[in-house]
């Protein structure tokens, strides 16, 4: 128990998966411009992010291990992700029209959100178990989704400010994210 | 029939480290960008596996295109370029062990770069086999560029190192934020809102970076 | 349908070829990445514990019985013309981003008839790291890593210092060491209690 929560304080604060590992910056910089899109980011990605790392660890003790195939990771991962994205969309569709009109865009964006790849790689290389991975992979949403939405806040209230041309967009973003990763900057040595 | 123009090489290499640069231009690519340009070296190390992936992709996904049906183009630019990445990782592993320890997570993680995807979908879709590969070698390089130039500034101003030599003088404070996280961020946004200023006062004209959603061109 | 049949089928055949690609890679790379990685791992035990001539692999009941030891990766008899000097450990604690591996040698304490004193430690050793230049990377300046050498198991908190702006990573490996202290008491009384038991 000890062990699962450290996993997700981990996840969250410590080594949030956008400010201290940087995995899925691109969303975090392209979807965050309102707070309403990046909530439904957020969700999307946490659900994937869930559910991708415990496909991905059955289908890797399952098949790749003992084939002695753990070299096709990558590429195994990569396309069970694909495709999860696509089923996930197709159910998403049939079962809830409401919340399929909420999140249906952002999913096939999530195929090449680094963090849903990074989150399965990690599983593996840190030795977790299944409920560790699937706690990792729901830590590691949930730390995703805190920064967008609260990058996404301060982005809200910037656009109304007066910014120099040159300072405006890509640079004053950024320069905000890094003021940001300064305050989850001490997290570090919770875990 | 039209008379076939061939560009010249120099053109579509100039193209990828200049007019439309991965990381200041398309902005494209932040993950590695924020995240391995601790160090010259895994800047230079990170440039060089991507621009191994884009180059091969680029050629065999141009050399395949008459061979793939629209439908699935998507899965098989994903299988292509998950193979070379994976090829590039293990290689990197067997015979630069150091850099693999570095750059750890971040080599698999080249098969979601969005540039080598957006690369793949509008170019090498597109083009001939000669034209992709020069575009692929002209992004890569425009990359490992932009990475060497930012991890310079980070390990420099951060480390008072280049390439792991001792560059500032003994009383140089460093200031180590920059090798840290939050370094990333402020680095790669001040340098951006450097460009987008010299661009600005020099050339008169301020193109805001086009592709705005990041990755989501694919 | 056919459409469809047409393109699995070519997808298909990409994959195969992919995977194919991927096998012969591996088939190349597989043996240096295996030689590398047991290179490193004895030219680390030389480091930690010069003295000796060859290295045995401890029998892991003892150690891996007892869940104490979770960053324990492995642990190898020193020997020296056949008598055993004393023992390497190979810790991996997880450090600021990754985890450290951390090698420690630890000679057995002078005479019998002191079984239960402390060792000595003849040496500690890092691998390969990702921990921040500049600040959790200074662990491996030999600064930090000589503070060990020579210390006895019980007088490491009072003569080992961990690097002010590297607490975490220092101290990951300071709890190495600690960790390899007890993990040799672990054998010692393994050892001393199946004694017990012939």
């Amino acid at each position: 128990m000890k062990e699962i929560l450290v996993i997700v304080v981990n996840g969250v604060l410590v080594h949030n998966f956008i400010m201290n590992r940087f995995l899925g910056c691109c969303p975090f910089l392209g979807v965050s411009k309102q707070l309403g899109t990046a909530v439904s980011m957020g969700v999307a990605v946490t659900f994937v992010m869930t559910l991708a790392s415990m496909i991905t660890y059955l289908f890797n003790t399952m098949l790749l291990v003992p084939l002695n195939m753990e070299y096709l990771q990558v590429l195994a991962f990569i396309v069970v992700i694909a495709a999860l994205v696509q089923i996930v969309e197709m159910a998403l569709r049939k079962v809830s029209p409401l919340l399929y009109r909420a999140l249906g865009v952002y999913l096939p964006l999530i195929t090449t959100n680094c963090a849903v790849l990074g989150v399965t790689i990690l599983n593996v290389t840190s030795g977790y178990n299944l409920v560790q991975s699937v706690v990792n992979g729901f830590a590691g949403g949930a730390g995703f989704m805190l920064s967008i939405v609260l990058f996404a806040g301060v982005r809200e209230r910037l656009a109304l400010a007066d910014m120099p041309a040159w300072m405006d967009g890509f640079p004053g973003a950024l320069i905000t994210a890094g003021l940001m990763s300064v305050a989850f900057f001490g997290f570090a040595g919770m875990g | 029939m039209a008379v076939k123009q061939r560009a010249p090489a120099g053109f579509i290499i100039r193209n990828g480290i200049l007019d439309e640069n991965p990381t200041f231009r398309l902005v494209l690519g932040m993950c590695p960008t924020l995240a391995v340009t601790t160090a010259a070296i895994n800047g230079l190390g990170m440039g060089a596996a991507t621009t191994f992936v884009l180059t091969m992709s680029n050629l065999f996904i141009s050399l395949l295109r008459k061979q793939i049906p629209d439908n699935i183009r998507i899965p098989a630019f994903v299988v292509v370029i998950a193979s070379f990445t994976t090829i590039v990782q293990l290689l990197i592993k067997a015979f630069v062990p150091a850099l693999d320890t570095a750059l750890g997570i971040f080599i698999p993680l080249i098969v979601v770069n969005c540039i080598v995807f957006a690369r793949a979908e509008a170019f090498a879709f597109k083009n001939t086999a000669r034209d992709s590969t020069l575009d692929g070698l002209g992004m890569g390089i425009g990359f490992t560029l932009a990475l060497t130039i930012l991890s310079s500034v980070r390990e420099i101003l951060g480390g008072g190192t280049w390439f792991g030599l001792r560059v500032m003088p003994a009383g140089f404070q460093p200031m180590s934020i920059l090798t840290q996280p939050p370094g990333g961020f402020l680095t790669l946004g001040i340098v951006l809102a450097l460009f987008n200023l010299v661009e600005k006062r020099y050339l008169r004209k301020l193109t805001a970076p086009r592709n705005d959603a990041g990755c989501h061109t694919a | 349908m056919r459409d469809i049949a047409n393109a699995g089928i070519r997808l298909l055949v990409i994959s195969l070829v992919a995977a194919l690609l991927l096998a012969g890679t591996n088939m190349i790379t597989r043996g240096p990445i295996a030689e590398r990685q047991r290179d490193n791992a004895v030219s680390a035990r030389q480091a930690v514990m010069p003295e000796a001539d060859s290295f045995e692999p401890v029998e892991w009941p003892e150690l891996t019985g007892l869940d104490a030891f979770p960053s324990l990766a492995e642990a190898f008899e020193a020997r020296r013309g056949g008598e055993v000097v004393g023992y390497t450990f190979l810790f991996t604690p997880m450090g600021y981003k990754a985890e450290i591996p951390v090698s420690v040698g630890i000679t057995l304490p002078d005479g019998t008839d002191s079984p239960d004193g402390p060792g000595t430690i003849t040496g500690v050793a890092i691998g390969d790291i990702s921990e921040t230049s500049g600040l959790g990377s200074r662990i491996k300046e030999d600064a930090f890593l000589s503070q060990f050498r020579g210390v006895g198991t019980d007088r490491l908190d009072s003569d080992v210092n961990t690097i002010t702006g590297a607490t975490i990573s220092s101290g990951a490996v300071k709890d190495a060491v600690r960790n390899a202290a007890l993990a040799l008491n672990a054998l010692r009384e393994g050892a001393a209690s199946q004694d017990g038991e012939e």
